[in-house]
């Protein structure tokens, strides 16, 4: 299915038989507004599995989500519904767990420049986290350590960069650095939320590269965070696209990226700037979005909350949720999907488990596990 | 392969003839240097700039963190701040058609302030920086209104104001409320509408979209362009987003270390970039709608303004760095189609940079030049790698 022409740059892996490493499913995060009364629907409903050797894109403008499902993921939040699962087991919070969960789930983020302490030399920064986790102790193995983490995300020779402060390096180093440091305890996922968009544009791809040679390397799963759905079709080998605490459409990138079924997905596409469309090339680059104010996530809708800027809504969008429509590898939340041949609609209990077949034989009762309180 | 046959039809749709304006000069900036005066010596972040902004038209000016983009725009409005300082050079504005030009750089404070709003005015990238956010929305464009045109009245100046607003598609009720009560498109739409209170000639743009997401940023693109339609204005735009200029541009000028490396139209940048940063750059936006392939970006660091090359600041990072690069700085040369400032461009073979490393016969009628190039830069990436 697959139109990538760089073939043997990706394998395309079989998700199939594979659990995922971490995995969410039908996510809820309600958080209270402060002050107020009003509940913020953040995440309402989201599933979504990362697997080993696999970059996984979460794509959607300021406000979908993204974020705070990285947040959740890094156990920052606390689902306030669904459930998250490592190794298919439920994740656990306090002191003790949580250690143990960091040492294979990492963070990188977005700002280089506030992410790593302007203070403190590039050998700190990256020997406290091996000392932490205990992955190196004494002077000589822990700075042997540092030189092949740096190793690692080329900065060579590290013997010429252990000895620096974040201050002296620019944009793209530091944020080789952070990569560093979440490399230390030789994690299985990394959560990577817009880190490239604080960059230089000649230098982003180079760390996009590096992303993607560490998961051949070491077999990582990646979550990517952004909302520029190109370098995600550059990157990633599946895409999952967001809007109003909903992912609205999911598949392998190519295919969602040249085939998009959602409008949401649609707009998304023409929107971002495409330098084939060149002034001067004929083509039309004024488009209409009527209207791209984010919505109302205090609201509880009936229908599709896509459906006030969909320019093809239908009259039951505003009046039921659309459930999935699945096809093959992909699936789109859009009741237009209805007539189209390809897509059969899901029933309830595979909608919650997009990431495989094998989620199958995983007990139902896991959705039970979180025990805190629900804000509603 | 769809993408391809896509490819094509762009090239047979661009042949037909856009009309050509009259061009005539409304900015003419000739050899402006700005250096900021550090403890630790004279930064240069603009060498010797020198381009030409034509009426209604817009110029984008590209370039990463510390080319000194910025610097340019606000020297260009004579809006910078010490230790920032224009140490040589004129930005010539014509503001009438036929009158005799007016050399920003040699005017005071008061004598600019005529020139503010009216015929140049600004947006910045950061709208809720620039919003007073104790003052109503309404009262910043009254206020702007009533200082540069003595001739309206506050009932006029705030019929004016909604009319503004609703320019950018923010219902005029607004008028009424505080900044921080608008997402943050609407602040920057607001903005831009502030920007056209006095209908200004020529409006600079710094970032204006670089803090709001794709989707808005296209909404605010869209609006821009349908205003810049109606009302004629030019639009100097600086970005680090080479793909959203090629989309907007008439002329655009690519920065690096304080100078303009290559100047040239949207096409000519597209089909043919012919400095090897420029290259380097196109090479750094993932494509959409081409088919994907493996990109390099550009390896190492941006230069030390404080401690620049003898030669070419890019030389350290150019994959087709020559002897010369090193030791002598490259002038920004005439060529068809724009201006160049490479060593391996030359009056009689402008497009030396183009084809440095291999020989490129398929340069024929119909082929595509930049597909050319691109083939000869995976070889390149092949070996560099990731190696950054």
């Amino acid at each position: 299915m697959t139109t990538r022409t760089d073939a043997g740059q990706k394998p395309i892996a079989d998700h199939v038989d594979r659990t995922p490493i971490l995995e969410v499913r039908d996510l809820e995060v309600h958080l209270r507004a402060p002050g107020g009364r009003r509940t913020v629907r953040a995440v309402d409903g989201a599933s979504l599995a990362l697997h080993a050797g696999e970059i996984t894109a979460l794509v959607g403008e300021s406000g979908s989500g993204k974020t705070t499902i990285a947040r959740v993921l890094s156990l920052v939040y606390k689902p306030t519904g669904g459930s998250l699962l490592y190794d298919g087991k439920p994740v656990k919070y306090g002191h003790r767990a949580e250690r143990a969960y960091y040492s294979n789930v990492q963070l990188i983020f977005q700002d280089p420049f506030a992410s790593l302490n302007a203070l403190k030399k590039v050998s700190y920064i990256l020997g406290r986290a091996l000392r932490i986790h205990r992955i190196a102790s004494g002077p000589r193995a822990v700075r042997a350590k540092v030189l092949e983490l740096l190793g690692l995300v080329n900065l060579t020779p590290g013997e010429s960069f252990v000895d620096r402060y974040p201050t002296d390096m620019s944009g793209g180093q530091r944020q080789r650095i952070a990569i560093a440091r979440s490399l230390a305890m030789n994690p299985r996922v990394l959560l990577a939320d817009e880190p490239t968009s604080m960059l230089d544009a000649s230098i982003r791809i180079g760390v996009l590269n590096l992303l993607d040679r560490l998961r051949r390397e070491h077999q990582l799963a990646v979550l990517y965070i952004t909302h520029d759905i190109a370098s995600a079709r550059y990157l990633a080998d599946r895409v999952n696209v967001m809007f109003g605490g909903k992912i609205v459409e999911y598949g392998d990138a190519e295919d969602v990226i040249a085939n998009p079924k959602h409008p949401y997905t649609r707009q998304l596409i023409s929107a971002a700037p495409d330098p084939a469309r060149y002034k001067g090339s004929g083509h039309e680059i004024i488009t209409d979005i009527s209207d791209a104010s984010p919505i109302d996530n205090t609201v509880e809708y009936m229908g599709c909350r896509f459906a006030a800027r969909c320019p093809v809504a239908l009259p039951k969008c505003t009046t039921q949720q659309p459930p999935y429509f699945v096809s093959g590898t992909r699936a789109t939340a859009c009741w237009r999907a209805e007539d189209d041949p390809s897509f059969s609609e899901t029933t309830p209990q595979s909608t919650a488990t997009h990431s495989g077949a094998g989620d199958e034989a995983t007990p139902p009762s896991q959705k039970e596990h979180v025990s805190h309180d629900s804000t509603e | 392969m769809t993408t391809m046959t896509e490819a094509e039809s762009t090239e047979s749709r661009s042949e037909t003839p856009h009309e050509a304006p009259t061009r005539r000069p409304l900015l003419e900036v000739r050899g402006l240097c700005v250096d900021y005066i550090t403890e630790r010596g004279n930064v240069r972040a603009c060498d010797d700039i020198t381009l030409t902004l034509h009426r209604g038209e817009i110029l984008g000016i590209a370039g990463e963190s510390a080319s000194g983009k910025s610097t340019l725009l606000a020297a260009l409005g004579r809006l910078q701040r010490p230790p920032a300082v224009t140490s040589a050079g004129s930005v010539l504005l014509h503001h009438e058609i036929g009158s005799a030009a007016v050399d920003l750089a040699q005017l005071s404070e008061n004598e600019l302030a005529a020139y503010r709003w009216v015929d140049i005015s600004i947006v910045m990238q950061s709208a809720m920086a620039c919003l007073n956010p104790v003052m109503r929305l309404g009262s910043q464009f009254t206020d702007v209104i009533r200082e540069h045109m003595p001739a309206v009245g506050k009932g006029e100046a705030r019929e004016r104001a909604a009319e503004l607003l609703q320019m950018v598609g923010i219902p005029s009720h607004r008028l009424d409320a505080y900044p921080h009560e608008l997402s943050g498109g609407m602040q920057q739409r607001a903005l831009i509408a502030l920007s056209l209170a006095c209908e200004p000639q020529l409006v600079l743009m710094d970032e204006p979209t670089t803090a709001v997401d794709v989707v808005m940023q296209r909404q605010i693109l869209t609006q821009i362009l349908r205003l810049q339609e109606r009302l004629g204005f030019a639009i100097a735009f600086v970005t680090h987003d080479l793909s959203l200029l090629l989309e907007i541009s008439d002329q655009i000028a690519i920065m690096y270390g304080g100078k303009i490396v290559e100047i040239g139209t949207a096409e000519q940048l597209y089909r043919a970039p012919r400095h090897p940063y420029t290259q380097g750059l196109r090479q750094a936006f993932p494509p959409l709608s081409e088919p994907v392939r493996r990109l390099s970006g550009i390896p190492g660091s941006p230069p030390d303004l404080l401690n620049l090359p003898r030669g070419c600041a890019f030389a350290p990072r150019c994959p087709k760095r020559i002897a010369r690069c090193d030791t002598e700085l490259p002038p920004l040369l005439e060529v068809p189609g724009g201006k160049v400032a490479c060593h391996l461009s030359t009056p009689e073979n402008p497009n030396g940079a183009i084809g440095a490393t291999a020989h490129t016969p398929q340069e024929q009628e119909g082929s595509d030049g930049y597909e050319v190039m691109a083939a000869e830069e995976l070889a390149h990436d092949v070996k560099e790698g990731d190696a950054a």
